[in-house]
């Protein structure tokens, strides 16, 4: 059996199995694109900002539609998701139905917190979906920039406790 | 009057603590209270010094009302109290000069120096309170008690804990402010050796109450001195 | 000298002179040298957003500047009277009120120069970043009312249980409960209790104005009412210990 005719049983299979949810899924349609303000060459500590369209194209509402940003690393030896936590405060949003024909509009802003190459896909599902529906990605690169230096650092941290253990020892031998 | 207490009475959480103590001590006069360990002594003290409110009765220290002139009272009064209270980090040259700011006084390390001396302390010690003797404690808190030049002298235990050199070094110290300085004293001991030296007058109280209150000589001499009038006295009442 | 500069004075002394004022000041620094040590040398905080980490030290800052007002007020007049000092301080011609109001300033000269041994560690994590003036400028303005306002707050317990471990643990439950949201993260305080427990909490209210102005560069002006909540805090505290070391049995 090849594989065009095993997809065929498998669609003949779905249909027999899950009648409603293979035709009541509403098709929806994700676009996204990257902010005109958002800076070229963006580096660690600025803001990005996308806006995602979300659109039903089906003649169904789309009932409980649920999307969310994912942001993976993909540059070579650091290829990783991204917990979002101290990028962004918006991760995701909802509705309870999208009419047929309806487009939701998002901003997804974010904070670059961490030098490298990332991509950004939102991704979406409704309750009657089969799939998630993902967007384009949209990628870019974030340039380092080195914020806490160890030159400073260092000598602050080693010098003010041995200055205070220094005063310390210095009263005590006074005492004495 | 120095001190003139009448029917003082204290209740502290429900409790009576003070059931009628009446004291009266003269202008410049050492007053003995005598009392076995918990009759109030320290408790009738601290009404006498304003650190609390009688429930009834009357107070006058020096003419003023404790609790309502407490700030001039102690201004007139020095109090040595049981507990020595000093921070132990503290010198006792710096020790003496900082209560004497407390006061308004500007203590100079000479003026400090010379009364360490008067209380027997050595002045060339350097060392920090906290390694001070007892009895060092005491005197050191009799030079604080005096260093304001105070015109009564409340002193609760002054010789507790001191060896028979301290306590006359102490006895001496306390008989010349009287008579040079005219400073009223209030001895509040269980030591009667202490009474016998140094007090013209008495007063004993027991479980809050005074018993009696008189001249030392025609309450104890006539009864054989004041150790059989004390055990006399405490003893009849234990037994009543 | 003033009786209650006197009083300053000797508190102070106490912190800057005894060997557990200096062993606090002392693991102060240490706590912060860790903490900016961990900044160069772990690779994840390392590249951390420049004012994200002033943020943290700022944070921990007040965090430990709270805990040395806690124990210090907690001592006060509870630890006086359990080492025997109290009576005298009671016997001499100051008041009440004024012995009190050297203990406070006594808090005051303490939190100043945790303030001031903080500042090198400010600038070595924030230096040449942004806002690092800001910083200093908001851990002032809504520092010091916080940290003094515990202080002034476990003097106030200090007074009314006359006993330092009591007055210390109610006082550490106390710094606890209003330090929660730190340790709760944002989720929790998305929930309508939580963000009422922010609006009223003085450790939040100063927590989101060292966010506000040093993170997302926002001016001080519309920093008023998180410095109303901290100021009445601090005004409330005062109020409680006053009353409480009136109200103290001796």
């Amino acid at each position: 059996m090849n594989a065009g005719s095993l997809a065929r049983w498998f669609v003949v299979f779905a249909f027999l199995v899950f009648p409603g949810a293979a035709f009541a899924a509403a098709p929806l349609d994700i676009a996204l694109s990257a902010d005109g303000r958002n800076p070229p060459s963006p580096q660690m500590g600025d803001r990005l900002t996308f806006h995602s369209v979300i659109r039903n194209t089906g003649s169904a509402p789309a009932q409980g539609l649920v999307a969310w940003i994912s942001l993976v690393r993909v540059d070579a030896g650091h290829e990783r998701p991204v917990d979002l936590e101290d990028w962004s405060a918006l991760k995701a949003l909802t509705r309870s139905a999208v009419a047929p024909g309806e487009r939701i509009e998002a901003e997804w802003p974010m904070r670059l917190i961490q030098a490298g190459d990332y991509r950004v896909v939102i991704s979406a599902v409704d309750r009657g979906a089969v799939r998630v529906v993902t967007s384009p990605f949209a990628d870019f690169h974030v340039r380092r920039k080195p914020v806490v230096e160890s030159r400073r650092i260092l000598p602050v941290a080693f010098g003010m406790p041995f200055l205070l253990g220094g005063i310390v020892l210095v009263r005590w031998a006074r005492k004495r | 009057m120095s001190i003139e207490i009448a029917d003082l009475k204290l209740v502290l959480h429900g409790r009576p603590i003070l059931n009628g103590i009446r004291m009266s001590m003269r202008e410049g006069e050492i007053y003995g209270l005598l009392g076995e360990n918990g009759a109030g002594k320290s408790t009738t003290l601290s009404v006498a010094t304003g650190l609390r409110a009688a429930t009834s009765g009357k107070v006058a220290v020096l003419g003023m009302d404790p609790v309502r002139r407490r700030a001039d009272l102690h201004r007139a009064i020095g109090v040595l109290s049981e507990q020595g209270g000093f921070y132990g980090w503290m010198t006792a040259h710096d020790s003496l000069r900082w209560f004497a700011q407390l006061y308004g006084i500007r203590l100079s390390r000479g003026a400090a120096a010379d009364l360490l001396v008067r209380v027997g302390l050595d002045p060339g010690n350097r060392g920090p309170v906290r390694v001070f003797s007892h009895g060092m404690k005491q005197r050191l808190g009799l030079a604080r008690a005096i260093l304001h030049r105070p015109r009564l002298l409340i002193l609760d235990e002054p010789t507790n804990g001191l060896d028979p050199r301290g306590r006359k070094d102490i006895h001496d110290l306390l008989t010349d402010l009287n008579r040079r300085e005219g400073v009223g004293i209030l001895l509040c001991t269980h030591l009667l050796e202490d009474v016998e030296q140094l007090c013209g007058r008495i007063g004993v109280i027991r479980r809050g109450e005074t018993l009696v209150e008189g001249g030392l000589a025609e309450l104890a001499v006539p009864r054989g001195g004041l150790q059989d009038y004390y055990l006399n006295l405490v003893g009849t009442e234990n037994a009543s | 000298m003033n009786p209650i500069l006197s009083l300053t004075r000797k508190e102070s002394g106490e912190l800057l002179s005894s060997g557990r004022g200096l062993a606090w000041l002392t693991a102060l620094t240490v706590v912060l040298s860790v903490l900016s040590l961990l900044l160069v040398s772990d690779t994840e905080l390392s590249l951390l957003d420049n004012a994200q980490v002033v943020y943290m030290v700022m944070g921990t800052i007040a965090a430990l500047g709270a805990l040395l007002a806690v124990v210090s007020g907690s001592d006060s007049l509870a630890g006086e009277r359990e080492r025997g000092s109290l009576i005298p301080l009671l016997l001499t011609p100051l008041r009440t009120d004024e012995i009190v109001l050297g203990k406070m300033s006594g808090q005051v000269v303490a939190w100043c120069v945790t303030y001031l041994l903080s500042l090198p560690y400010l600038w070595a994590v924030g230096g040449g970043g942004q806002n690092l003036p800001q910083a200093i400028l908001a851990l002032a303005l809504f520092g010091t009312p916080l940290v003094l306002g515990f202080g002034f707050f476990s003097l106030g317990l200090s007074a009314r249980f006359g006993n330092v471990r009591t007055a210390l643990s109610t006082s550490l439950v106390a710094l606890a409960l209003l330090a929660s949201p730190v340790l709760l993260g944002p989720g929790l305080r998305q929930s309508a209790v939580g963000r009422m427990f922010d609006a009223v909490n003085p450790f939040s209210a100063a927590l989101n104005a060292f966010d506000s102005v040093v993170i997302d560069s926002q001016p001080f002006l519309a920093q008023a009412t998180r410095f109303a909540v901290v100021l009445v805090w601090l005004l409330l505290a005062m109020a409680f210990a006053g009353r409480s070391a009136r109200d103290m049995e001796i």
